[in-house]
């Protein structure tokens, strides 16, 4: 079980994201088991972690895409489980960014960022191709507004990825992975994006294995381990001094 | 022997018209197949419930028995069972839709499927609501991936018409041995009916390739 003493108190008051005893099984396998942990708005978290250990259910349940089989989890006052309502509203709130980027493979990039504004936040499509328009210079790929998923490099697809998400104006965005799947040199244009958002003060959860990255940008540290979220806090301490066995050895590995 | 070339000549009316049944039969079951693939599609996806064992049990039995067997079955028991009579160009289409429904249900189901997971999350991440989804993220690559299977099975059912032989449809297969019986040159219009069924069907198996290789191109796998 996570230590108390471990658990990170934040400074501000302001709760985004409140999880309760939150558990996700798939079959016999327990990916969750009984992770709590609230996350304030403008707070950026990074995850670290085995992979198995749950910290992509983690996020995956923070937006409904999986659902819980135990406990509960409040985003901006809505509570999950919840109906087909509740679910999309805090969809429309919580941005994702995935791994594998998934773009929608058969449509433009204009359309693929467009989409979702249209339909979702019912926007009319001159505002929604302006609001591409400006994200897509945001994330610095505007020249490909017309081109296919399969024309972008890994790099330019999750950027694209990022804008998508970004264009539903939503108040969090989670990341499961984003650099995972890139070749080392896409990594840093997309860090570069990740870190300009978390400057403009996002509230963010972060799933990553770039540790110096994740050091730098994040003002608080969890490691999750068998579905359980073992270490909660500052990433100085998380480290420098880290306070669980499991992360030492984890962090020995990696570093 | 000598082949009579205007033997085909002379009863090439009798023939085309035999060539326009085969057509319309195919067309008119493969679109009641696509209403009935569509429903059990859907019902098998559901996974569960009552829906999805119908669909599934629809789909195992039509795609297990073998097309002869439903034709005779469809011509021979169904009109005892509802005591009407029904002819037998409705009974080979009956036979044919329900063909067509269990066969293009597991091609849409295959396509629906082949659709990334990754691109169907992102779209609910997103919060598009369902019926876009299903309209614009999920249906038009689901399409394009089952076009070669679909097109495939068209020229299936093309070649299956000829089974309706059995049951006196005067369709082609049929119009060839009725003229082959009355003027005893089989050779004359099997051929004639061999090269028909050629120049119909090739032309969907050349499609069908080309659909298969700008898919690979597009998609890669």
């Amino acid at each position: 079980m996570p230590d108390p003493s471990n658990t990170f108190v934040p400074e501000s008051s302001t709760c985004f994201i409140d999880c309760d005893d939150v558990h996700k099984s798939f079959g016999s396998f327990k990916a969750l088991n009984g992770v709590s942990a609230q996350i304030n708005a403008g707070e950026i978290v990074c995850i670290l972690g085995p992979s198995g250990g749950g910290k992509s259910t983690f996020l995956r349940v923070l937006n409904a895409l999986e659902s819980i089989d135990q406990g509960s989890i409040v985003i901006d006052g809505k509570t999950l489980p919840g109906n087909r309502d509740v679910v999309e509203s805090v969809r429309r709130e919580v941005g994702m960014v995935f791994q594998q980027f998934n773009l929608f493979a058969h449509m433009s990039i204009r359309d693929n960022v467009s989409y979702a504004p249209i339909k979702a936040r019912k926007m009319e499509k001159s505002a929604a191709y302006e609001l591409t328009e400006r994200l897509l210079k945001r994330v610095g790929i505007e020249e490909q507004i017309n081109k296919y998923p399969n024309q972008l490099s890994g790099g330019q697809q999750q950027r694209v990825a990022i804008a998508r998400a970004l264009a539903m104006e939503p108040k969090a965005m989670l990341f499961d992975e984003p650099t995972s799947a890139l070749d080392p040199e896409m990594v840093r244009d997309v860090l570069d994006v990740v870190r300009e958002l978390a400057q403009s003060g996002m509230t963010m959860l972060i799933v990553t294995h770039e540790m110096g990255f994740a050091r730098e940008v994040s003002n608080r540290m969890m490691f999750m381990a068998s579905g359980q979220l073992l270490v909660d806090t500052s990433p100085d301490e998380f480290f420098d001094s880290p306070p669980d066995d499991q992360l030492v050895r984890f962090l020995s590995k990696i570093v | 022997m000598r082949f009579e070339f205007d033997q085909i000549i002379r009863y090439g009316p009798e023939l085309l018209q035999a060539f326009w049944v085969t057509v319309w039969i195919s067309v008119i079951s493969l679109l009641i197949g696509i209403v009935i693939g569509l429903f059990a599609c859907l019902g098998k996806l559901s996974r569960q419930g009552l829906s999805y064992r119908l669909s599934t049990g629809f789909i195992d039995f039509f795609r297990t028995i073998p097309e002869v067997v439903l034709i005779f079955w469809v011509y021979a028991c169904l009109p005892l069972l509802l005591s009407v009579r029904i002819s037998s160009e409705i009974c080979g289409i009956i036979a044919l839709s329900l063909f067509s429904g269990a066969y293009l249900a597991e091609i849409f189901r295959a396509g629906v499927l082949a659709v990334p997971r990754g691109q169907v999350d992102a779209a609910y991440a997103l919060a598009i609501p369902r019926l876009n989804i299903w309209s614009r993220i999920i249906i038009p690559p689901a399409i394009r991936r089952m076009m070669p299977a679909s097109i495939n099975f068209l020229t299936e059912l093309l070649k299956a018409t000829s089974l309706l032989s059995a049951i006196s449809v005067g369709e082609m297969a049929y119009q060839a041995s009725v003229l082959g019986a009355k003027t005893l040159s089989y050779v004359e219009f099997l051929s004639a009916i061999a090269v028909l069924y050629f120049l119909l069907i090739f032309p969907f198996s050349l499609w069908a390739r080309r659909a298969e290789k700008k898919l690979v191109e597009r998609t890669g796998n």
